[in-house]
């Protein structure tokens, strides 16, 4: 008997992994897949885990993230890992504070400092990103003793690991065990975000002003060496799929000139790189884009995802992009902690109806602490309810 | 307040320094700063010619012509020139200021970006703006109202989680019978005007320049 719940769940699987798959070749799957953003308030739900626990303790990590896809059934688990206080360093190289065992919600923060000085860029130019890194982890990391060492050990390159490496296969491997694909596993920013993170915002500006050509090469060298090992993993734990965070290469932040001249650029080369070694990248394109969707537009047909925030509008997304890109789009924070659930099902209704409309669409939702269950379960239903094409 | 007379200072949108900063021309206008000094000019002359140019800058940006980096880049420039007058000017001197503010990032919350563009734009625009930094406690806000005196209290928020701080903050200036002497505006991507209703503020926005059109609006100078 067992056997048949074995079977049923590999069915499952099979029909998630497809459906999202299909969105993102551009063709018409069975219906509109759901994915959420939504366990940073779930843990509370469950017995004996804290704030704390939902970035030291994978155990209690994915007992939360299974429960609520159990609870929710969305179609896939959005990147099924802890926000590891020291591996995150390679998500968002800058001083962070992460909750506590008394935190109501975690939700770790990043704190503006600038770490890299000018002279860094010729630093990466020479020797490369992860060296720089490794140079400033005492700095951005400042609670955690030998931190270069353990990085190592976490992320299983060192060769006599003292540390446990962060179990990305095994939870990969237990969520498909449960029926669901994982929609992606790691979250990268890009090369330009890491730069400004290590930089500062103003200090950027300036830098791009001052001297452009250095933060151009710098990226150049960065792009390759922070997504190969990234795809690596991907590819190692069979998720096809990569989120790349493009922050404030959005209209938000800088010129149009910038993005033609350095971000552009940029994304064509990581949308490119990904394609050559199998995987989709899936673009976080926060801010403001939407000046900048012709330009997405350009990028060689059904080749990435484009993910949008709350700023963009996801119907001149369509009106632009359709055809061209898998749009992944929805009710982002705010709407899920302040509207009802009525609003949010006929936002999602005219998503579906408008962005859905000849496939090619992700439904998704990024949902904080705030969040109303009652919202999450009105999102997800009306992707079932209105997304069957 | 000292009372700012325009004919004070003559044409001064045509001078050169004035030029360099509205053209971001960093280099220029440090040279011009340090040379004028050294002629032993007026340094109120050189900070308001600056002034003059950071409105420019900002009323170029609310007309999309310039972008965030470009007004980013002003005040990195301004910031450097302030600095080099810093120790030639007298306390208070030579300010015309339309109204007073006090803003933070409410305690939970470190983000800072919105919160520094805001600050630069609501200077350019003639405000007093005490900066409180981030994570700002319900109490240093109740504390920096009693001490300046403000207008408004500008607080920004870029996490949800961060509203009940709003709230608590607004409840404090209440029990301190302060909430009636000032305007409250958040000012973040995570407010709405629901969570403006749920805290008990007077405005919101998540547009720093529709926030200066608030804040000139409460102090009459719209």
């Amino acid at each position: 008997m067992e056997s048949i719940i074995e079977e049923a769940v590999k069915e499952l699987y099979e029909e998630r992994e497809k459906r999202i798959q299909d969105a993102i070749n551009l063709k018409v799957p069975d219906r509109v897949p759901v994915v959420c953003k939504g366990i940073n308030w779930y843990f509370k739900t469950v017995p004996g885990v804290t704030a704390r626990d939902m970035v030291t303790n994978n155990e209690k990590f994915m007992k939360v993230m299974i429960k609520f896809m159990l609870d929710f059934q969305p179609d896939a688990a959005w990147r099924p890992i802890p926000q590891d206080p020291l591996a995150s360093v390679l998500v968002e190289p800058t001083p962070m504070v992460f909750p506590t065992e008394e935190d109501e919600s975690w939700e770790p923060k990043i704190i503006s400092k600038e770490t890299m000085k000018v002279e860094d860029y010729n630093h990466i130019i020479k020797y490369g990103y992860v060296s720089l890194l490794m140079k400033y982890l005492p700095e951005l990391r400042p609670d955690i003793p030998d931190p270069q060492k353990k990085l190592l050990d976490k992320l299983g390159l060192s060769g006599k690991p003292e540390e446990k490496p962060l179990p990305f296969k095994e939870n990969v491997e237990l969520l498909k065990k449960a029926g669901f694909p994982t929609y992606f596993l790691f979250e990268l920013l890009s090369p330009f975000n890491c730069l400004t993170l290590l930089r500062t915002y103003p200090k950027m500006c300036l830098d791009l002003k001052r001297h452009p050509d250095l933060v151009k090469q710098a990226i150049d060298k960065m792009i390759p060496e922070m997504l190969s090992l990234t795809i690596r993993f991907s590819k190692e734990c069979n998720v096809p799929r990569i989120c790349i965070g493009l922050h404030r290469e959005s209209a938000t932040f800088f010129s149009p000139k910038i993005f033609d001249e350095v971000f552009f650029p940029e994304i064509k080369q990581i949308v490119e790189l990904c394609r050559r070694e199998g995987v989709t990248a899936i673009l976080h394109c926060d801010g403001n884009w939407n000046p900048l969707l012709e330009r997405l537009a350009e990028l060689p047909k059904g080749t990435c995802v484009i993910q949008l925030d709350m700023d963009t509008d996801p119907f001149k997304a369509k009106e632009i992009l359709g055809g061209k890109q898998c749009i992944d789009a929805g009710p982002m924070e705010l709407e899920m902690a302040t509207w009802t659930p009525e609003e949010i099902e006929n936002y999602c209704k005219k998503l579906i109806e408008v962005v859905g409309d000849g496939g090619g669409f992700i439904l998704k939702s990024e949902v904080s602490a705030e969040a109303k269950p009652e919202n999450i379960r009105a999102f997800i239903n009306a992707a079932k309810t209105y997304g069957i094409y | 307040m000292v009372g700012y007379n325009c004919g004070e200072w003559a044409s001064l949108s045509d001078s050169e320094l004035y030029k360099a900063l509205v053209e971001l021309d960093e280099e220029k206008v440090l040279s011009l700063v340090k040379r004028r000094l050294e002629k032993g000019e007026d340094p109120y002359q050189i900070l308001e010619e600056c002034r003059r140019a950071m409105t420019t800058v900002g009323e170029k940006f609310e007309k999309g012509e310039y972008f965030l980096n470009d007004l980013v880049i002003a005040g990195e420039i301004f910031k450097m020139v302030s600095e080099l007058l810093k120790p030639k000017l007298e306390e208070g001197r030579g300010k015309r200021e339309i109204g007073t503010m006090v803003i933070g990032t409410v305690q939970g919350d470190i983000h800072d970006l919105g919160k520094n563009i805001a600050k630069i734009l609501l200077e350019a625009a003639g405000f007093r703006v005490y900066d409180l930094g981030v994570d700002v406690p319900p109490d240093a806000f109740v504390q920096a109202v009693k001490q300046y005196n403000p207008d408004i209290v500008g607080m920004s928020c870029l996490l949800t989680s961060a509203w009940k701080s709003i709230k608590k903050t607004v409840e404090r200036l209440k029990e301190e019978n302060l909430r009636d002497k000032v305007k409250i505006v958040l000012g973040g991507a995570m407010v709405n005007e629901r969570v403006a209703e749920m805290v008990g503020a007077d405005a919101w926005t998540n547009d720093a320049k529709k926030g200066v059109d608030i804040c000139k609006k409460f102090v009459g100078a719209d």
